[in-house]
């Protein structure tokens, strides 16, 4: 007999796990062994409800009285209880949550969305892109490299490409197998551009802001000026990692990413402050060619006054 | 047994160690030959010189923690012997004591009775009502006359050393005596008598790495401080350790007035003009060097005046240094040379401290406007945690001038009020100035 609709049993991302034949209505779906579908869930009723015709000929899923009830939802909604026993028609977008089991019905007829056409993969994912950020990540560490020793420079140099290279290769290692462990592939090149790309912009922006520092005379402590920017970099860090490896809703997926970018500098900054060592000290020492100097530079009677406030008031 | 890591700058112990003794002598080996100069002082002298002990509280009496020497100047058991000697009972008087030893071993509490930080004295007082006591020469000897330094080196016993006058010591803010003799570890403290026998000086220090350059507190400012001692009748019972604070600030604090009084040299550096030598105490000195392959060249000029005072073990205070360094770039790179001047102007710029002795260091960094060009300034400050109305002050300043000449001067203050030292910072900074035409070449 010719199936008439498709059980499909979702995920908690909203993919379809197993997907289950309804060869004829009414259909009843529960955990005892007597039951059309049985679904292995403790939290759903041996005999939990029926799928049957309307007489409209539409299909719907009615509760059989159990503890836990029928849940109805829809994509970015959150499930109800529904009510009467009824579920209302079934229209193969709405989703159906039995104990801890979420289900959805479409018929044969069910209208799916147009085919996608092949294209050629994004720049984005390709493993040339990888390659060339690294080649790029690389040059700037031997240019940090070459400015911090330039006599004798060769061996600085290697060794500072060969330290951040060890390092991206751990740190990669480590998406890649989270990502293979989490079911899919291990997506080396992917995670390759995601930490080239922050560890490109982590370098460029804590030069631009030593450099808006310096040429704008800024009077904020640096940690000030470094702590939201390295939040954001973080944030988008670890946003582009997660989303490689988990298949969250963008939202909730932001709003971890963000925790884990909070979390980290606050600790940073919690464990910079909490410093007991007198000789710490939080001041901006880089210093760039006068001609990148924009500023006139505040007076000396200024410093001196700014300095007794600053540093000589009985707060401690 | 620490010795009397007094004796500041001496610390060489092992070098210094036996050269010293010119006569060492003990009532069990007198000798039969004719009594010299320093062997008639010495007889004369010896009841009247005891050492005085730091020992821990509740420890046995013949297990001192630092030594020094001691001198009776009075008939009712008044001592002075060094600040330096007695600093650790100052400054925890909870876990120390002091008391006395004489050369035949007897041995008594000492009571402090006064202090004088600038000077390095101190004034004891002891229950030997009977025993001889030493007299005070406010008017030193001419330069070149022999003098007979008393005290207990090491572990030595009473010893009595020869050396030669030298008239005052033209290293230090403070008058010293420059003494030619070999003074050590536990003299501290000790007389240093003419011919006639009267004291004219108290051991007090001798300079590392040299040959018996040492120096003495000279006996006026003893005579002083006995006087302070006598009008004040009623002993301080108190805290030591906040008169101590109280000497420091008073000191530090007519240090930088009296730099403030005078007329800053200023001196030419490259296209530079820099403030140089303000004081007559104030050493300066110069000297240029270059990099390897002639990348560069640093022309430096750096001044310092030796002001300092000993409060306690690992802190002294009361320096004033600065620095000017001329960099001129010769063959490097824009980039390389902005590195080499960023390295040049952190360095050593906050240099760790004791955490038990100072308050957490804050800095503030700031493009300033100085005569003539831009620089970058940073200014460190330390307070004393038992004094924090003092800090260690740090300025650095390095020009942005853009062009193959950068000037990165350095100023440090130690021990020293607020106030004094932003305003001494202030004509620091006043003084440095930058013209388009060389001033030299």
């Amino acid at each position: 007999m010719a199936s008439e609709a498709y059980l499909e049993i979702i995920d908690r991302e909203g993919q379809v796990r197993r997907r289950h034949e309804i060869a004829q209505w009414p259909c009843r779906i529960g955990r005892g062994y007597d039951q059309d579908i049985i679904l292995d869930d403790p939290h759903v009723a041996a005999a939990h409800a029926v799928l049957e015709l309307s007489v409209q000929g539409e299909p719907s899923i009615r509760d059989l009285g159990t503890c836990n009830g029928v849940l109805r939802g829809s994509p970015g909604h959150r499930f109800r209880r529904c009510e009467c026993a009824a579920c209302g028609v079934i229209d193969g977008e709405a989703v159906f949550r039995l104990g801890k089991t979420t289900i959805r019905i479409r018929r044969k007829d069910f209208q799916v969305a147009p085919e996608l056409p092949l294209e050629r993969t994004p720049l984005l994912r390709r493993p040339a892109t990888a390659a060339l950020l690294y080649v790029v990540l690389s040059a700037m560490a031997m240019l940090q490299a070459w400015l911090a020793e330039w006599d004798e420079a060769a061996g600085k140099i290697f060794s500072a490409t060969l330290g951040a290279t060890v390092l991206l290769m751990v740190w990669l290692g480590i998406w890649s197998a989270v990502s293979r462990l989490a079911g899919g592939a291990a997506l080396f090149f992917q995670h390759a551009i995601v930490a080239c790309a922050f560890a490109i912009v982590w370098i460029l922006g804590a030069g631009a802001i030593d450099l808006l520092h310096f040429s704008f005379g800024l009077e904020e402590q640096s940690w000030a000026l470094y702590a939201p920017a390295a939040t954001l970099a973080l944030s988008g860090l670890f946003y582009a990692h997660l989303r490689l490896v988990m298949r969250l809703p963008p939202p909730r997926l932001l709003m971890l990413a963000s925790s884990i970018g909070l979390l980290s500098v606050g600790v940073a900054v919690v464990q910079d402050r909490l410093k007991k060592d007198p000789g710490h000290t939080d001041f901006q020492s880089a210093i760039f060619h006068s001609s990148l100097l924009l500023t006139q530079g505040q007076s000396r009677q200024e410093f001196i006054a700014q300095a007794k406030r600053r540093l000589f008031q009985p707060d401690r | 047994m620490r010795i009397d890591r007094a004796l500041r700058r001496l610390l060489c112990i092992g070098v210094g160690f036996g050269l010293g003794v010119v006569a060492a002598a003990t009532d069990a080996v007198e000798p039969k030959t004719k009594t010299s100069g320093a062997r008639a002082v010495f007889v004369k002298a010896r009841d009247a010189v005891l050492q005085v002990q730091v020992n821990v509280r509740g420890s046995d009496s013949d297990s001192a923690s630092s030594t020094g020497t001691g001198f009776l100047v009075s008939n009712r058991g008044v001592l002075i012997s060094n600040y330096h000697v007695v600093a650790d009972y100052v400054l925890d008087p909870a876990r120390y004591r002091l008391q006395y030893k004489t050369r035949d071993n007897r041995q008594g509490a000492l009571e402090l009775v006064a202090i004088d930080l600038a000077n390095d004295l101190a004034v004891l007082k002891s229950d030997l009502t009977t025993a001889a006591s030493l007299e005070l020469d406010a008017t030193p000897p001419a330069r070149g006359e022999r003098g007979f330094s008393i005290g207990y080196p090491l572990n030595q016993g009473i010893t009595v050393v020869e050396g030669t006058f030298n008239g005052v010591s033209e290293d230090f803010y403070r008058e010293n005596f420059h003494f030619t003799g070999a003074l050590n570890p536990g003299m501290s403290g000790g007389p240093v008598l003419s011919a006639d026998g009267k004291v004219f000086g108290v051991n007090v220090a001798h300079q590392r790495g040299a040959q018996l350059v040492s120096f003495l507190v000279p006996a006026r400012f003893a005579v002083d401080a006995m006087q302070a001692f006598r009008k004040d009748v009623v002993i301080p019972s108190g805290d030591w350790m906040n008169t101590a604070w109280r000497q420091v600030a008073q000191h530090s604090e007519m240090l930088v007035r009296s730099l403030q009084e005078h007329v800053w040299e200023s001196q030419p550096l490259g296209s530079f003009s820099v403030p140089a030598k303000q004081a007559a105490a104030m050493h300066c000195s110069q000297s240029v060097d270059l990099t390897r392959e002639e990348k560069t060249e640093h022309q430096h000029l750096s001044c310092k005046l030796n002001a300092g005072v000993y409060v306690g073990n690992d802190i002294h205070t009361g320096y004033v240094e600065f620095s000017h360094t001329l960099v001129r770039n010769r063959k490097l790179n824009p980039l390389h040379f902005n590195r080499l001047l960023r390295n040049g102007f952190t360095r050593g710029s906050t240099a760790s401290r004791p955490e038990k002795h100072y308050l957490p260091m804050r800095c503030l960094d700031r493009i300033v406007a100085l005569r003539g060009v831009r620089a970058k300034a940073l200014m460190c400050a330390a307070a004393y945690r038992k004094h924090p109305e003092l800090s260690d002050v740090m300025l650095r300043l390095l020009t942005l001038q853009g062009g193959a000449e950068e000037l990165n001067s350095r100023l440090d203050m130690q021990g020293v009020v607020a106030a004094d030292a932003l305003a001494y910072i202030d004509r620091f900074m006043e003084s440095i100035q930058w013209q388009a035409k060389p001033i030299s070449k």
